[in-house]
């Protein structure tokens, strides 16, 4: 009896000792994805439409919903922004508040002088971020964007991009996705819930 | 001031007031004879530096052939082309409609945020919100009609709270 004891206690101790050894491992491996936390992206050095300079910092303190687009851009984008902020004003109604952010795929035309009225038309607490072409290209394919130039005309031409908004809590761990056609109430409360975490 | 010139004094003030009303609504009937009737004609107000918008609304067709929309054109635009959007894995596609939209004998279209819409690019000014503006339909039955839509910052808002408000056709 004795010794099923001790055998039995001997296999528990070791499997915590394997557990707590692989979960070592992994976080040496992969110090970002630790648990159920994911980092999307990669560092950055951009621009902010206000012509200030802008990090993965940015992500820091209060939760985000990160958006890719356009200035022109007819619809997915000012659509998207408007949900976006009066969303944010009913979320915000119980004083937790997330961040806007968003990110430019037409570097080329979106210059920050263009960003800078574009942006506070859709209201307050809304950041865009532009910069050089290649350092904006290589942050929207760390996000795993899509991207491609379309309807190639004298006039310009369009982007059809990933329309999907990210959703990040305030240590800037990815939390979720609303996607364009969600209806509003269950992007809502991913929103709600996004805020009440802490 | 002497008969002729009072006449033509009134002759004038009535065209000015009842004339181009009546024009539009003349064209505007023709089409309603084959049963074409428009709705809720919106287009999304721009942001600054947003040379492009969107114009949605409703196309009803209550004639017994099938009537097709094939282009469009306004003052303030450059350049107009009918498009529709299709959400891919998360990509929102847009691309040019070139044989327009159909609508059928009976059917009803609905031009709206995230489907089909008129494309107005090379905006020649910003549109303002609750600002009219005239665009020219062009339909292969009809011709030209041309229609008022209203400037709005959110289009296809009205609609969701069902189809009795929202009427913006007025002339």
């Amino acid at each position: 009896m004795k010794k099923i004891i001790i055998i039995a206690a001997l296999f528990i101790v070791t499997l915590i000792g394997a557990y707590s050894l692989s979960e070592y491992i992994a976080r040496q491996l992969y110090p970002q994805n630790t648990g159920a936390r994911m980092q999307l992206g990669s560092p950055f050095n951009l621009t902010a439409h206000t012509g200030e300079a802008i990090t993965e910092q940015a992500f820091q303190g209060t939760p985000s919903a990160v958006f890719f687009g356009f200035t022109h851009c007819p619809e997915v984008c000012p659509t998207t922004l408007n949900d976006l902020t009066n969303l944010r004003d009913e979320v915000t109604a119980g004083k937790k508040t997330f961040n806007i952010f968003f990110i430019t795929v037409d570097p080329a035309r979106d210059t920050v002088a263009a960003l800078r009225d574009y942006i506070p038309y859709f209201g307050d607490g809304i950041t865009g971020i532009t910069g050089e072409e290649e350092a904006v290209y290589a942050l929207a394919r760390a996000w795993g964007i899509f991207w491609e130039k379309n309807n190639i005309t004298e006039s310009g031409y369009n982007i059809d991009h990933t329309a999907t908004v990210f959703l990040l809590d305030d240590k800037g761990y990815f939390k979720g996705t609303i996607d364009y056609h969600e209806s509003r109430d269950i992007a809502l409360k991913k929103l709600e819930r996004l805020t009440a975490i802490r | 001031m002497d008969r002729k010139a009072g006449f033509l004094f009134l002759s004038a003030l009535y065209i000015t007031f009842f004339g181009l009303p009546a024009a539009s609504l003349a064209a505007e009937n023709i089409c309603h004879q084959q049963g074409l009737e428009i709705r809720q004609a919106e287009i999304r107000a721009t942001p600054p530096n947003a040379p492009v918008t969107g114009g949605y609304l409703h196309i009803h067709n209550h004639g017994t052939s099938m009537q097709r929309l094939t282009a469009a054109s306004a003052d303030f635009s450059g350049h107009t082309e009918i498009h529709q959007m299709i959400l891919e894995a998360g990509v929102m596609k847009m691309s040019p409609l070139k044989d327009g939209i159909e609508i059928a004998a009976g059917g009803h279209i609905q031009l709206k945020p995230g489907g089909l819409h008129i494309m107005f690019m090379q905006l020649k000014q910003p549109l303002a919100p609750s600002d009219m503006h005239q665009a020219t339909l062009t339909f292969d039955k009809c011709g030209d009609v041309p229609v008022l839509f209203k400037v709005t910052k959110t289009p296809g808002q009205s609609d969701s709270a069902g189809h009795s408000t929202g009427h913006t056709h007025q002339h």
